[in-house]
């Protein structure tokens, strides 16, 4: 387990996959000797939040509701909005640019590819769709109802997450993945396709591990705060 | 794809002709009944996915039946003591209808591939590509609606696909629609 005196060099030697969380909170490579509170401090980020953070993303089965729950809200949705733009800057740009140089070197005759692309870009929009409507909309309104409510109690338990949804854009992300790794036919650039599954599955981790914290803290914190009122 | 073919071998013939008429109106695989004598010849001949027997003839063709047992479906009311599969050919028709879903629905094809979907698992995805919700999907094929949830557990199974948008691209992708 990842704790405040933990060197975010050795988080991230063990698991470069975090990189991405620590670059979109303002951390870069060059990490020296820091820890993980120090890096917090540095950042006016509460410490413990950030090692919450940390070991959730790298610890798929570690997920503390009560200790996510007792942190404030603007620390979260922060991360969430900083989680967004990384998604609209960086991770959806990236599988744009791979699948379309991996496009240009299908047979479109023989290829379902254009098939695969065009799901692709469905659940891009429902993506985008849902973080300019979470961003602009919803974020803000859970703030405006956290400060007309009283603050809730550390103990407070929270309604239950509704988030087994089949239609879910995990789910779509999930089924992107099956069908370009199960149902790709035709011949294609072996690198770039590995390329575009790469991009896809960053995507798709990203997306489970942070839609824990909008679904199943965000959305319940919400929908206790509108009951208070 | 190449479709299935049923074989049925029973001495009841009126049960056998019964079973014929379900098996071609339901589940659109074609059914061919023979004489319980002839059942090894005709089996081998169209190469037969379902094998339908009685428990007589199921005795007397053992040795030909036992390397054939993932085919093998036995007329008989009791569960088989060696996990053969078994139809109650007595059931009323909308049980019968049910437990073939059952019965065809799980057993692996021997030439279909592992992504690929029975025929009756194309029929619910078309329902389901279509927009229409379980119960429909239930009235509309005539079965029940745990039939239904079966053929979409194994749809998404066989497929990787959960979603109904991925799944209508996986059609549009296969032609079946």
């Amino acid at each position: 387990m990842i704790n405040r005196d933990t060197p975010l060099a050795d988080v991230v030697l063990a698991e470069p996959s975090v990189l991405p969380v620590l670059n979109r909170l303002g951390i870069s490579l060059g990490l020296g000797d820091t820890t993980v509170e120090q890096a917090a401090s540095a950042l006016t980020l509460d410490p413990q939040f950030l090692v919450t953070i940390l070991n959730t993303y790298t610890d798929v089965d570690y997920f503390p509701e009560r200790a996510f729950s007792a942190f404030s809200l603007e620390q979260m949705v922060g991360y969430l909005n900083k989680t967004y733009v990384y998604y609209t800057r960086f991770l959806l740009p990236n599988i744009d640019r791979h699948f379309s140089l991996l496009m240009a070197t299908v047979d479109a005759e023989q290829s379902n590819l254009n098939v695969i692309k065009a799901f692709y870009e469905q659940v891009k929009e429902e993506l985008l769709h849902r973080i300019a409507a979470d961003v602009n909309e919803w974020f803000p309104s859970v703030l405006k109802h956290a400060k007309q409510a009283s603050p809730l109690e550390p103990e407070t338990p929270l309604p239950a997450a509704d988030d087994n949804d089949s239609e879910s854009l995990e789910n779509k992300i999930d089924d992107l993945k099956s069908m370009l790794v199960i149902h790709l036919k035709g011949d294609h650039d072996s690198n770039l396709a590995y390329a575009v599954l790469v991009a896809i599955n960053n995507l798709q981790r990203d997306f489970r591990k942070n839609n824990r914290l909008r679904n199943r803290i965000l959305r319940p914190i919400d929908k206790l705060l509108k009951t208070l009122q | 794809m190449s479709r299935s073919v049923a074989i049925i071998a029973f001495h009841n013939s009126l049960a056998a002709a019964g079973l014929r008429h379900l098996l071609d109106r339901h589940f659109d695989v074609p059914a061919i009944v023979v004489d319980c004598q002839a059942l090894e010849a005709q089996a081998t001949r169209v190469e037969a996915q379902y094998i339908f027997v009685d428990t007589q003839t199921f005795v007397a063709h053992l040795e030909f039946l036992l390397p054939r047992r993932a085919a093998v479906i036995i007329a008989d009311k009791q569960p088989h003591p060696d996990n053969f599969s078994t139809l109650d050919v007595t059931m009323s028709e909308s049980d019968l209808i049910d437990r073939l879903n059952n019965l065809i629905s799980t057993r692996p094809s021997t030439e279909q591939k592992p992504h690929e979907l029975s025929q009756r698992e194309l029929d619910v995805l078309r329902q389901i590509v279509a927009g229409k919700i379980n119960k429909e999907i239930a009235a509309e094929l005539g079965i029940s609606l745990n039939t239904v949830l079966t053929h979409r557990k194994n749809i998404t199974a066989k497929l990787g696909i959960k979603s109904v948008s991925g799944l209508s691209f996986y059609a549009l992708m296969n032609n079946l629609v």
